[in-house]
């Protein structure tokens, strides 16, 4: 494991933390970049009453894992939000995070050995960011349907 | 019977299936949804993927929101089916 520090230019308004990569398991992942895209693309939140719902049940997933720092996190989380990071960094930043000192080594090898579990949470924030997208969309509608008017709409 | 609102993601991902080999199961869907959607549906317990599901085709989910008050059905998303359930039942840590 190698430690490093957040660019205190970029992170001015968070503190400090050591940041830890392993074996850059999130970058793996192409469904982190399509979510991430989500995440820091404003126009596709629904508002941030929503965001915030949703960044909630984001962080209930990965405290089901055994991260602490719910609060902070979710700070965290709102602050890449609102400062556009790349997703590098939010991927950085949040495995950094999974490797803070008060998880066990236990759990970091769990991480390292089960992807699913990343998977998971990737799923997880995916739905719960499109729900939240679709709920805004559905109470913007007008116009309602009785299955008959839907289905001959769909029918190309 | 309940008028029926689907997101726009929803609307797009149900024609593509109303299109295909799944036409009569998605449209026997609707017509049930219209009907009594709370008791058709399976509740998604307080995740925030929306009030109730029903599998549709063979693949995928439809999620969504009744409204009693309106007699509404707010069709949210139509997710893979294995992913939905995975999320929802299925998938346990193992600590």
């Amino acid at each position: 494991m190698e430690a490093a520090i957040l660019n205190p230019d970029c992170y001015s308004n968070m503190p400090l933390i050591p940041i830890i990569s392993f074996e850059n398991q999130w970058k793996k992942i192409s469904t982190v970049e399509k979510v991430m895209k989500i995440i820091t693309n404003k126009k596709s939140i629904a508002s941030a009453k929503n965001l915030d719902k949703a960044l909630g049940h984001c962080i209930d997933a990965i405290y089901g894992m055994g991260i602490k720092h719910t609060a902070q996190l979710k700070k965290s989380l709102k602050f890449f939000y609102e400062a556009k990071v790349s997703i590098d960094e939010f991927v950085d930043y949040l495995s950094g995070y999974i490797m803070d000192d008060e998880l066990s080594s236990e759990l970091f090898e769990l991480l390292k050995s089960h992807q699913s579990k990343l998977e998971y949470i990737i799923d997880y924030i995916e739905l719960v960011l499109l729900t939240a997208d679709a709920i805004k969309k559905t109470k913007k509608q007008k116009k309602y349907y009785t299955s008959q008017e839907l289905i001959a709409e769909l029918v190309a | 019977m309940y008028k029926l609102n689907p997101s726009p993601q929803a609307k797009a991902k149900l024609s593509e299936l109303i299109n295909s080999k799944y036409r009569k199961g998605i449209e026997n869907k609707l017509e049930a949804l219209e009907k009594d959607p709370s008791n058709l549906g399976k509740p998604i317990d307080n995740r925030p993927f929306g009030d109730y599901y029903i599998n549709a085709g063979n693949r995928y989910a439809i999620t969504y929101i009744v409204d009693e008050n309106k007699k509404r059905v707010d069709i949210l998303e139509v997710p893979r089916q294995e992913k939905l359930h995975k999320l929802l039942l299925d998938y346990k840590f193992p600590y």
